[in-house]
């Protein structure tokens, strides 16, 4: 048995649309780190990286990310997707994985894209704990533009959702589960440096480094352009939106921020596919809210 | 051993299937694994866990793919999910892909969720298909496709809520539905006749591996397919059918990283074991100890 690695090279892109799609290794900290990059035929300018979210959210949002890759690639934007360390297909360990890892990645996937595609200025696109990284990334300058879908703006608001959202999910389990404060969950992170968050592991590098992160007191470097987009069943954005607008315009950014509503049966961030009417079908829901997040981004970048 | 991993896009029609192969970089035995997911999860599977199989898999000199369905991930395409529809031919595109790529001859798939489905129908359509190793999946069917009958969606709707489960849970609730359902022509739900089928292709050539936690809701449904199924077969055949409970366990929604670990341990158990049954009945030239 051996490997045909020519036949492997041949199936490493394909051409969707007119936009060429090759998905590849990038070599990080002797690391290998899964991405995708989507070059148009003739790129213009600024070139995006998307920045991925965390646990479950890595999967589920993946559809809109892909939609939005697409939709900026068939706008001439070249735009590179990629896993970091310790994520997804990447190798590496998530444990040693803090906040400076995930802007170094960032960079490295940055770097390639601008070596390939041949732009030189940078946005980034970051959804959820993706948002947080874009914008801790945007702090420290080189990034162009920013646009953020229902953006964590601080680590401990994210991760103190989070550990909610798996309370909640424990307290509805058949068993009862364990029921704990959150201060109890906090001590269990310190002392034993990682928590298991409904099968995901919270680490306690990543959870320290996050604590001082606050996008709506601090966005550094950035003054650029930014989009804001609030995804949910009722308009009105939450506070925290409205300071980080707020704060980007004080930095002499122009901010917009958008409402993109939430089908019925659909969550941000959620499983896309679920039943409806027939028990035995399960329907993409998400389809209408993630093409809208794609047509504004395009819109807003042709504006 | 080392592993290698390679990202490509598998053609299926007019579709690309996104996928990582993973192979040990030196020589590999002749047994290639497809791992499938449930709909709603990408190829690396609820953190990472199939990630986790191919290289603990690559590793022991077996190569694999793991692939998004098309409309899912990284693939181009629309997906619509039914249990009657499954997803085969994204399987055996991924399959005849990773036999092309590699020379292996003999296949397993690895599956939870939706993706089992998908796993018993492609290994039935494989040739070259020898096991199928399935953790929890949707089993029933309703017996008229359309809306559920109200007992059933009242059903459903319980289930979905603590208080509605514990009633469910209560002896003399249970008793009354029992009573019910004694007094019913027919059951509002059956095991899908396309699984059967496909089982009754399957099992004459390879082995399928249940593998459920005790304490999972489609435990009873499982064993009420096999129930079903394994009468009508030979006494060879049902030989090829084994459904291994994990005490203690749920290995439905994975929602914890213990379990996770049992359903990796549990999966790549599968394939050496498999593997070791095939080199018993006859080795291959190229095989190595696993």
């Amino acid at each position: 048995m051996r490997l045909d690695r020519g036949f492997l090279a041949e199936h490493a892109s394909h051409t969707n649309e007119g936009i060429l799609e090759r998905a590849l290794h990038l070599e990080v900290g002797g690391e290998r780190c899964f991405s995708v990059l989507y070059l148009p035929d003739e790129p213009r300018e600024p070139g995006f990286a998307v920045c991925h979210s965390y646990g479950l959210e890595l999967l589920t949002i993946r559809r809109t990310e892909r939609a939005v890759a697409r939709a900026l690639a068939g706008a001439g934007h070249p735009v590179i997707s990629f896993h970091g360390r310790g994520y997804g297909d990447s190798t590496g360990d998530l444990a040693a994985q803090g906040l400076d890892r995930h802007v170094e990645d960032l960079r490295a996937a940055a770097d390639r894209l601008r070596a390939e595609a041949g732009v030189q200025r940078l946005g980034l696109f970051g959804a959820r704990f993706g948002g947080l990284v874009a914008g801790t990334a945007a702090r420290e300058g080189g990034v162009d533009r920013l646009v953020l879908v229902n953006p964590a703006t601080s680590g401990p608001a994210y991760f103190g959702q989070l550990l909610r959202e798996m309370r909640l999910v424990q307290m509805s389990l058949q068993s009862g589960g364990p029921r704990r404060s959150m201060t109890d969950l906090l001590d269990q992170l310190d002392r034993e440096g990682v928590l298991d968050v409904l099968g995901y592991a919270v680490h306690r590098g990543l959870y320290r480094d996050l604590e001082g992160v606050d996008l709506t007191a601090d966005l550094g470097a950035f003054a650029g352009p930014a989009l804001l987009l609030h995804v949910a069943k009722r308009p009105g954005p939450p506070k925290d939106l409205l300071a980080l607008a707020e704060r980007i315009g004080q930095a002499g950014g122009e901010c917009e921020v958008a409402f993109v509503r939430e089908p019925p049966g659909a969550v941000f961030g959620s499983a896309a596919f679920v039943s409806t009417n027939d028990p035995m079908a399960r329907v993409d829901v998400s389809e209408p809210m993630v093409e809208e997040i794609a047509s504004r981004t395009v819109a807003w970048m042709g504006a | 051993m080392s592993v290698e991993e390679f990202p490509l896009y598998v053609p299926m029609g007019e579709d690309r299937l996104c996928a990582v192969l993973a192979a040990p970089e030196g020589e590999m035995h002749d047994l290639g694994v497809v791992l499938l997911t449930g709909g709603n999860y990408t190829r690396v599977h609820r953190n990472r866990m199939w990630v986790r199989v191919a290289r603990a898999l690559a590793e022991r000199g077996f190569p694999s793919i793991r692939v998004d369905y098309h409309g899912v991930g990284d693939s181009t395409g629309r997906a619509r999910f039914d249990m009657e529809i499954p997803f085969d031919s994204d399987a055996l595109a991924a399959a005849d892909f990773l036999q092309r790529a590699t020379g292996v001859t003999r296949l397993v798939m690895l599956a939870t969720c939706f993706g089992g489905r998908n796993a018993v129908v492609a290994a039935a359509k494989h040739p070259d298909a020898v096991a199928a190793t399935v953790f929890p999946m949707p089993v029933l069917v309703p017996r008229d496709r359309g809306p559920l009958p109200l007992r059933s969606r009242v059903r459903r709707w319980l289930k979905g809520r603590t208080l509605g489960r514990k009633l469910l849970r209560r002896p003399s609730i249970r008793r009354i539905r029992t009573r019910a359902h004694a007094h019913r022509d027919q059951p509002a739900m059956i095991v899908s006749p396309k699984l059967k089928e496909a089982l009754k292709a399957f099992l004459p050539r390879g082995t399928v591996r249940f593998v459920y936690g005790e304490l999972s809701d489609s435990l009873v449904e499982i064993r009420h397919c096999l129930d079903e199924v394994l009468p009508r077969l030979a006494e060879a055949e049902r030989r090829n059918v084994r459904l291994d409970v994990v005490e203690g366990a749920d290995l439905h929604r994975f929602q914890s990283l213990e379990e996770q670990d049992i359903v990796v341990d549990r999966a790549v158990g599968s394939v050496l074991d498999t593997f070791r049954s095939l080199e018993a009945r006859a080795p291959h030239p190229a095989g190595r100890p696993a």
